[in-house]
């Protein structure tokens, strides 16, 4: 029965990936900006938690929020002062400004906090395992799964419910014909991008124990979350949520049962799919979330 | 259908579920100049981008030469002698005059594709864009950028790139858009003489470069073709006239 | 009719070695004089420069956005090394089947991204060099994994010239290496398919147009493209009769696209100027801070894109064409 513990995993890996591409599919999706960068965001998330639980001794769950607000603010103070200089950009160009902030980020990360991998102090109740139907399964991956399932909920919420996730898809569908409505788009994007960024922070302060923070954090997740972008299709928040779990399931299965070669599955099914799908697997065409 | 060099039958497109027109029909004779006019939106551009294959219709049937090419790209088609130019105009901004007119030539004759000998060195080619450049008065500025062209040089570039790939068919969507009423007659007069027994089509606004040149004419308007006729037929048209009227 | 001559010149012309080109390859040469010159870091410019120009011809000449070229140069030093590790040591036929079995790989790689754009092409670049980077620290008997690729022999080149440890033979080889991929790359782009190549990457819709079959073009440029990076990285592992497994590493794809763009896209010369700056820097900043000085490189990044997009050969190119033409029109005023 070790196929339950290792969906287990691979799902609780899928959490992580899906805060940490949401917020990327959303940008990309609406203001068709390639952003590398995303991923130094998710790495300044997880710094920021190991700080807060170094210095300050605030409930954990108090924290998560915080790390929210402050990579958000980060996020839209990014996208002001640099990245909506470059929205009408070529992508080329797009890429590579941001993997010159990813660069920098790396760097300063290394400088402020030292090469060596940082650990979060979790909370006892999260330390451990807990039963259930006979097996025993880790306590934080399980808080993982309720936390995604939460987030994912607050998500759909927020799109489908507040009038602000509407002027989201409204942008995210048609850019054009929401400015022209009288939407004001710069502010939808800044909020848009603090918010993608926040949720992009909580996923690299959730994954810092279990991927492990570095300063080559971004380096080793920027190719699963870009792949998971574009497996799921730009501007498709369920299809990133599919492809997150397919990802991190895929990768936990083939790590497990093909030990010397399981790594690279995760690259063949990318390609695969990107062949016969280009616009990604969930992506169709004038649909949202 | 015998006879034709291009015929459209039962032509259908819609965008959405917005339909544009339906059941249009077609045919150009060898050697015709063809007019097609109509009512701003009547979907005139549309039915030159079916017909050269950068657009897909919902239903119909286009034949060029006698062969069925409705499932052939526009790639496919220029290769068998279908030739387009495009209302606002589609150049290659970086690359010169004289680039761009060996560039056509040396596709028309199959050498394009050759990465094994000089430019410099096809001569023949070259002899043939540089007649081209002159017929078209590009040859001063055939080494300057495309993008450093004045408009009405591009205009003449775009019209001259068609006319180099010496097509079967020529599609014309308004050739004359944005030059003058003088400057687009001398197109016209110009095509005129260099078309010899290339059949055109070709969409314009301007009537009376229409009535000037055109052998026959096809009113699109309404989502079918109102009329079709020689100029004095179209002229003498009650229901052109009030198509027009009307709009 | 015009004549044939006058048209003809503009092609001839450009065919033209330039003078500035001319001085680039005087450098060099003449580098290799200079007392004190380290062979090996010059040798590594010219390689760096080899493989950013594989990359122009796909980025610069086409404006396809590769983030996995490191896949093609580490499968020319690794073909190589495999060669010079199984008895096939002569360099020269080293070189020629390295950058053959790489251009085909190219070839493969074209077929499979012919119809994509955007997004699709960068990620399936990239996970194809990621799947490669994985097989080679798996497939340790191989590729001797993280370890890299020992004993591996080269002979002298021609029977002659050994491999020497100062680097010196080595910085003459890699130069007629670099030499042969530039006069190459010239010559087909300046042949009628590098004017279609040229304007695909303008307007590949118009070009469709003109009959031309645009996703063959894109197979075969990316199998030239494979080819010089290919050869790229059989030179370096000539040279130094070594593999490491970072010559296949994501980290030196966007290193050499930071290179290119530093250096300038679309010039073909851009590239071993972007080169010499980034292991200009490397170099000197490795001693200071061994980690932080990718810090610089970021930061050169994002001022070049914001400030000077085109890259620093171009963007001195056009300044020397703008004062030619300030003095050309001053000198047609004077009375």
């Amino acid at each position: 029965m070790t196929l339950i513990p290792l969906l287990f995993n691979g799902l609780s890996y899928g959490v992580l990936f899906f805060c940490m591409a949401v917020g990327l599919t959303v940008t990309m999706g609406m203001m068709r900006f390639t952003n590398l960068a995303h991923v130094s965001l998710c790495m300044l998330g997880g710094y920021f938690l190991v700080q807060l639980t170094a210095v300050w001794s605030v409930p954990f769950l108090v924290m998560l929020p915080l790390v929210f607000v402050l990579t958000a603010a980060l996020s839209a103070a990014l996208e002001v002062a640099v990245l909506r200089h470059f929205y009408r950009s070529d992508q080329l160009s797009q890429v590579l400004l941001t993997i010159g902030l990813l660069y920098m980020s790396i760097t300063a990360a290394a400088w402020f906090w030292g090469p060596s991998y940082k650990a979060v102090q979790l909370p006892q109740w999260l330390v451990g395992q807990v039963e259930f139907a006979g097996m025993s399964f880790e306590r934080y991956r399980t808080f993982l799964l309720v936390a995604g399932a939460a987030i994912t909920a607050a998500i759909f919420y927020g799109l489908e419910r507040t009038s602000f996730g509407a002027t989201v898809r409204a942008c995210v569908d048609n850019q054009r014909v929401a400015a022209a409505s009288g939407l004001n788009t710069s502010l939808v994007y800044t909020l848009t991008f603090a918010i993608g960024g926040g949720l992009g922070g909580l996923g690299g302060a959730l994954s810092a124990n279990m991927i492990g923070l570095d300063p080559n954090f971004p380096l080793r997740t920027l190719v699963y979350v870009l792949i998971i972008v574009s497996v799921g299709g730009m501007g498709s928040i369920m299809g990133t949520l599919a492809a997150a779990m397919l990802v991190g399931v895929l990768d936990v299965l083939g790590k497990y049962y093909l030990p010397s070669y399981g790594g690279m599955m995760i690259y063949l099914i990318a390609i695969g799919v990107l062949i016969w799908r280009p616009e990604g697997f969930f992506r169709m065409k004038g649909q949202h979330a | 259908m015998s006879g034709a060099v291009l015929s459209a039958t039962g032509m259908a497109m819609a965008y959405g579920g917005l339909r544009i027109f339906d059941g249009l029909d077609l045919e150009l004779n060898p050697g015709e100049r063809h007019a097609v006019i109509g009512p701003n939106g009547a979907g005139k551009s549309t039915f030159v981008g079916l017909l050269s294959g950068t657009l897909t219709p919902v239903a119909g049937r286009i034949e060029l030469g006698g062969v069925d090419v409705t499932a052939m790209s526009a790639s496919q088609r220029a290769r068998r002698g279908l030739a387009r130019t495009f209302q606002i105009n589609s150049l290659f901004p970086h690359l010169t005059p004289l680039e761009t007119l060996v560039l056509a030539v040396a596709q028309r004759t199959g050498s394009a594709g050759v990465f094994w000998k000089a430019a410099s060195r096809w001569g023949e080619v070259i002899a043939e864009a540089g007649e081209a450049l002159d017929l078209f008065g590009l040859y001063d500025v055939r080494d300057a950028p495309t993008r450093q062209l004045a408009y009405g040089q591009q205009r003449m570039l775009e019209v001259a790139i068609a006319y180099a790939l010496k097509p079967r068919v020529m599609l014309l969507d308004e050739p004359a858009a944005g030059l003058t009423t003088a400057q687009g007659i001398a197109l016209f007069d110009l095509l005129d003489r260099l078309a010899g027994d290339m059949t055109c089509l070709f969409v314009e606004h301007d009537m009376a470069i229409v009535f000037r040149y055109a052998d026959r004419i096809s009113v699109l308007a309404d989502g079918r073709i109102l009329a079709q006729g020689t100029p004095d037929e179209i002229r003498d048209s009650r229901a052109v006239r009030d198509a027009y009227l009307g709009h | 009719m015009r004549e044939d001559p006058a048209l003809a010149g503009f092609f001839r012309r450009r065919e033209r070695w330039k003078l500035a080109e001319l001085l680039f390859f005087a450098a060099c040469v003449g580098a290799y004089f200079l007392p004190d010159a380290h062979y090996v870091l010059m040798s590594q410019v010219l390689i760096w420069g080899m493989f950013a120009l594989s990359l122009d011809l796909l980025v610069g000449f086409r404006n396809i956005p590769s983030l996995g070229h490191a896949a093609f140069f580490g499968t020319g030093a690794y073909a190589a090394g495999l060669l010079g590790r199984h008895g096939v040591s002569d360099p020269v036929v080293g070189l020629l089947v390295s950058a053959l079995v790489t251009g085909l790989l190219g070839l493969v790689m074209g077929l499979v991204v012919r119809r994509l754009h955007g997004l699709a092409v960068l990620m399936v670049t990239l996970s194809f060099n990621l799947l490669l980077e994985e097989f080679v620290h798996k497939a340790r008997d191989l590729t001797g994994g993280d370890d890299g690729l020992l004993g591996i022999v080269i002979s002298p080149i021609f029977g002659l010239v050994r491999f020497d440890y100062s680097g010196r033979v080595g910085y003459v080889y890699a130069l007629v290496v670099a030499f042969a991929c530039i006069w190459l790359v010239r010559a087909v782009l300046n042949t009628p398919w590098g004017i279609r190549l040229r304007a695909g990457k303008d307007n590949d819709r118009r070009l469709a147009m003109l009959g031309a079959n645009t996703s063959a073009d894109i197979v075969w440029l990316f199998g030239f493209s494979a080819l010089i990076a290919g050869a790229a990285g059989a030179t370096m592992t000539q040279i130094s009769q070594f593999v490491s497994s970072d010559a296949v590493a994501f980290h030196r794809s966007a290193d050499v696209l930071v290179i290119l763009i530093i250096g300038g896209a679309g010039s073909i010369y851009g590239a071993f100027v972007g080169a010499a700056i980034y292991i200009g820097l490397r170099d000197y900043f490795a001693a200071i801070h061994p980690v932080y000085w990718y810090f610089w490189v970021g930061l050169l990044l994002v001022l070049v894109v914001a400030f000077f997009r085109a890259g620093i050969v171009p963007t001195l190119a056009r300044l020397a064409h703008r004062l030619r033409l300030r003095t050309a029109r001053r000198t047609e005023a004077r009375p």
